[in-house]
């Protein structure tokens, strides 16, 4: 059963997404939606019987039926699914169901394919994470960029999202070709492309173009992480998205490219580059830091409701380097417990941002203090995450951050848990506090609700939040 | 020696292609310096496949035997110009855009007016 389900989350979006492209202008709003939805929650049973199935035991599945006969090489293009990549396929599969049913109300046109562009971002996820062959995670990687940058630049009527996919798109585009630099010579030291066979030709030794081939291939994927000297593409690409885009940009797609980091290290270098690993723990933690406390600076600057998210964002991804870079399988399962709750409690506040988007129209902090009082759900769910993201009890990212921080003194990195501190504590203030001052404001708290237009009459050219917005 | 030199031509473009992006002032030949430096993509590939003496692998009518290039290579780099094709197109597109927009295609120019 498990071999004809493994390729099944990646063909049926992309099918499905390619009916609705050429037929969606016929078949009406509604169907596009409920077909949309549809695919998407299928694929999401799908992954999560895949998950269930793999959860002990590796599976590779080969195309075209194309195992190697000669155990040495491996000729065909395998999907290679372990835990790990199920999990990050089954979150893939469950935000884009969210935020294709939160665009039901949302988006007033279909003019624009939003619908099949989702499906395809989600098929190719799901096919990031659960390749075992290192061109198609190139492949799967472009696929899910350029889909991105077209979500990304979806309100094309205004200039604000072009300038925010256009960053996007050349940061992201840059760090892919640095990717395929990193395979050419990663295929001429090795003439191997499948992970578990490149790992086996490298052995333990690792020369300069192997070193040199990692570096570029872990940038490339960086740069799509938003890790620091990438970062300032994220910021302006939350901003002017749709929410429901935002929802996979911060819950999955920066999460995967942490993850590709540490499945290719894990897969393929572990042996080769035993050697230098003090040097890249030291080099990747302090990058760690950087990002740390650069999004997390940027947060206490930042009065636009998405783009705190979005640096909040940055300055998680940080955290998830964090996780990864100690190179070791405890913080790997930390890496992975923390993405997982990160990426769902990020969708969720993300989801919070667009109802408040959608039903005052306005996102800047200036004008929406005290105007969400009659959002009273809205605001609960959004205390509720900002409580989830400070790694509290009882979310995953608490037990997440305990099992990256117990690694990091063991690897004597004892400053590790004070990034933690850095980032989940410190940056709340500013976050809780506007979400407060969003739903709740203090001082009317006890008064009858009163009108929303004879209060803080927001004034037009004032916050950058509505020209972004 | 004289095998290498292909690699330095290969960093030698991702540099200047890298350059031309960061200090572009025009957002279409921002877009070219990226094909510029995609092909130094090109290069890598066809350099790490190449074999001396070596003619092109279609088997044909060549007898059996004979050195061939790596076809895998070009297989990969087919694929990857296919995808910077897309990329160019869909970045193009938006420079189309924001030029119909906003009347400027200077990057600077553009994020003034985004406030």
């Amino acid at each position: 059963m498990l071999t004809t389900l493994i390729p099944q989350p990646v063909a049926i979006p992309l099918i499905v997404a390619a009916f609705l492209a050429l037929a969606g202008q016929w078949l009406g709003r509604r169907f596009c939606d409920a077909l949309s939805i549809a695919t998407a929650g299928a694929t999401l049973w799908m992954t999560i019987v895949i998950l269930r199935e793999v959860w002990l035991q590796p599976y590779t599945y080969w195309f075209g039926n194309w195992w190697p006969r000669n155990p040495q090489v491996a000729l065909g293009i395998c999907f290679s699914v372990d835990a790990i990549g199920a999990s990050i396929a089954m979150l893939v599969a469950l935000l884009t169901t969210a935020g294709l049913i939160f665009s039901w109300k949302i988006f007033e046109d279909t003019e624009n394919h939003f619908q099949p562009l989702m499906l395809i971002f989600m098929a190719a996820m799901c096919g990031f994470s659960y390749t075992g062959d290192l061109f198609n995670l190139f492949v799967f990687f472009e696929l899910m960029s350029v889909s991105a940058f077209a979500l990304c630049g979806l309100k094309t009527l205004e200039p604000a999202p072009l300038q925010g996919a256009y960053n996007f798109a050349v940061v992201n585009t840059v760090g892919a070709f640095m990717i395929v630099l990193g395979i050419g010579l990663l295929y001429a030291e090795t003439g191997a492309l499948n992970f578990a066979q490149i790992g086996r030709s490298l052995g333990t030794h690792a020369g300069r173009p192997v070193v040199l081939a990692f570096l570029l291939i872990a940038v490339g994927f960086m740069a799509k992480a938003a890790i620091v000297p990438f970062h300032f593409w994220l910021a302006d690409a939350h901003a002017v998205a749709p929410s429901p885009v935002c929802v996979l940009f911060s819950g999955v797609m920066v999460e995967l490219g942490i993850y590709a980091v540490a499945r290719i290290y894990w897969t393929t270098f572990h042996g080769a580059l035993a050697g230098h690993i003090t040097a890249l723990r030291e080099i990747f933690l302090i990058l760690a830091a950087l990002t740390c406390i650069v999004g997390g600076f940027m947060c206490y600057a930042e009065h636009h409701l998405k783009r705190l998210l979005a640096f909040s964002t940055i300055s998680h991804a940080g955290l998830m380097l964090a996780g990864i870079a100690l190179f070791s399988p405890k913080a790997l399962g930390g890496f992975l417990l923390y993405a997982l709750s990160h990426g769902a409690i990020k969708g969720a506040l993300f989801l919070c941002a667009g109802i408040v988007l959608h039903r005052l129209q306005k996102i800047g902090e200036d004008h929406l203090h005290g105007r969400g009082r009659g959002l009273w759900f809205t605001g609960a769910l959004f205390v509720l995450g900002a409580w989830g993201l400070a790694g509290c009890w009882p979310f995953g990212t608490l037990l997440g951050e305990s099992m990256i921080s117990e690694d990091a003194i063991a690897h004597h990195q004892s400053w590790v848990p004070y990034l933690f501190i850095f980032v989940e504590r410190l940056p709340r203030p500013p976050c809780c506090a506007s979400s407060f001052g969003f739903f709740l404001d203090g001082e009317n708290l006890r008064r009858p609700m009163k009108p929303l237009k004879s209060k803080n009459e927001p004034k037009p050219n004032k916050c950058t939040g509505e020209l972004r917005s | 020696m004289i095998l290498h030199v292909p690699y330095f031509i290969a960093a030698w473009i991702f540099l200047w292609g890298l350059y031309g992006i960061v200090t572009s002032k025009n957002l279409v030949h921002q877009v070219v310096c990226l094909a510029v430096l995609q092909t130094s993509t090109y290069v890598l590939l066809l350099t790490v496949g190449y074999k001396v003496g070596g003619t092109a692998p279609v088997f044909a009518d060549i007898p059996v035997g004979t050195t061939v290039v790596d076809p895998l290579v070009q297989a990969l780099m087919l694929t990857d110009i296919v995808v910077e094709a897309t990329v160019a197109a869909l970045l193009l597109a938006m420079v189309v855009k924001a030029n119909e927009l906003a009347n400027t295609i200077d990057p600077e120019e553009l994020r003034i007016l985004t406030g």
